[in-house]
């Protein structure tokens, strides 16, 4: 995430102390998009995304003593948000994710047909892809997000999401191809192939 | 042309994602180019995984960066106790300064205040203040002096002024004068000269 030097976010913090608004808009601004996609990768439905991050906006806002400026803001942001996240995750207690659930499902490293999206407008196939991603286990969305969005190398993105490489390389290849199944399925079996009429 | 086995495909597919965003070494970069120069169906499924990728980012850069910041800023005044008066922020502006601070602030107040202090000392005058009225030292009496009662206070004074004297007390009940003299030493001249003068009675030295 982009961060704003610790001086300046500790200064910030200080004035929305004093209830100055310039600088809550200041604050808000750099990092409200960026917690909103960080949690929106987390949990699938925008409007729980929306709750979630306003939830930690709102605690990190009304607190701002709390942040001792020893970490990034943003890794405290997205410690508070985690809470709230898990919090959720129980609340919902819907998703099954096991690594094994997951290779099984998705467990075929032969050639596929990756040509899914051929005619199909843009803006449809990327509403198309989001919907799949949102159907994803969560750490296989976490794993999208750190290196698509976050842009993170492969030994950043599994420290940050504490699992061996190996775990990392392997939930991004089958994330890939679940997308795939999931795009295959929702445009038809006719879209397979390069076979679109 | 290289031959790629089954398990170099794999390895290589798994670092499409790091390829795509740019974090491989410079060999491993190179390699994965190599491979998808030879290989189709490696080139459709990075041609896939950009259009995931491209979604997964539209996340991000379609949120405005105020989305919502109205309904975060009502809950939090909401939340806030009412804005107190300005004697209210000021002590707790105070409450909340350091002691460190507040004791600089002390030494410096009684730093000023010495430093008036012996301001005034060096401006010391001679005479004493008493409710508003300066108050001469007294002096002590040379001569006692006892005034004929038909003498007029005129003349007695032009009297006491060309012999330099000072009444110092009196008159008494009696008619007594207490005179200081400029010059103590000219006592006993000064009484002869008085106690010729028709408006004196009678002159006495002080024994000191």
């Amino acid at each position: 995430m982009h961060n704003l030097p610790r001086a300046e976010v500790r200064n910030l913090l200080n004035r929305i102390a004093n209830r100055d608004d310039q600088a809550s808009r200041r604050l808000y601004s750099v990092y409200q998009p960026q917690l909103f996609a960080y949690v929106r990768y987390r949990v699938w439905s925008d409007m729980s995304a929306e709750e979630i991050t306003m939830d930690s906006l709102f605690i990190a806002f009304n607190k701002p003593a709390a942040y001792n400026g020893l970490s990034e803001f943003s890794t405290w942001l997205c410690g508070i948000a985690n809470n709230r996240i898990r919090q959720w995750r129980r609340d919902m207690a819907t998703e099954l994710e096991t690594e094994e659930l997951t290779a099984a499902i998705a467990d075929n490293h032969g050639d596929l047909d990756w040509n899914v999206l051929t005619g199909i407008e843009q803006d449809e196939a990327t509403q198309a892809i989001l919907l799949c991603i949102d159907k994803l286990p969560a750490s296989q969305r976490e794993a999208i997000y750190r290196t698509a969005v976050e842009e993170e190398g492969l030994a950043e993105a599994s420290r940050d999401m504490e699992v061996p490489e190996g775990t990392l390389k392997s939930r991004l290849f089958h994330a890939r191809q679940r997308i795939r199944d999931c795009l295959a399925r929702a445009f038809g079996p006719d879209y397979l192939g390069g076979n679109r009429g | 042309m290289a031959d790629y086995t089954d398990d170099d495909r794999l390895r290589l597919r798994e670092l499409l994602p790091f390829y795509l965003n740019r974090t491989l070494d410079p060999a491993m970069h190179q390699e994965v180019e190599a491979w998808l120069a030879h290989d189709a169906n490696g080139r459709q499924e990075l041609q896939f995984l950009q259009a995931v990728t491209t979604a997964a980012r539209q996340r991000v850069a379609e949120r405005a960066p105020l989305a919502g910041y109205e309904v975060l800023a009502a809950r939090l005044e909401a939340s806030r106790p009412p804005a107190s008066a300005w004697w209210q922020r000021w002590w707790q502006g105070l409450a909340g300064a350091r002691w460190a601070s507040v004791g600089a602030l002390g030494v410096a107040l009684i730093a000023v205040q010495m430093g008036w202090n012996v301001y005034r000392l060096d401006q010391q005058t001679p005479t004493v203040s008493y409710r508003g009225t300066a108050a001469q030292p007294v002096r002590a009496a040379d001569l006692k002096l006892v005034v004929r009662r038909d003498a007029r206070f005129a003349d007695l004074a032009e009297l006491l002024v060309q012999n330099r004297c000072h009444i110092v007390w009196g008159p008494s009940v009696s008619g007594e004068l207490w005179i200081a003299l400029d010059e103590p030493g000219s006592a006993e001249p000064v009484r002869a000269r008085l106690a010729a003068s028709p408006l004196v009675e009678d002159v006495l030295l002080v024994r000191r």
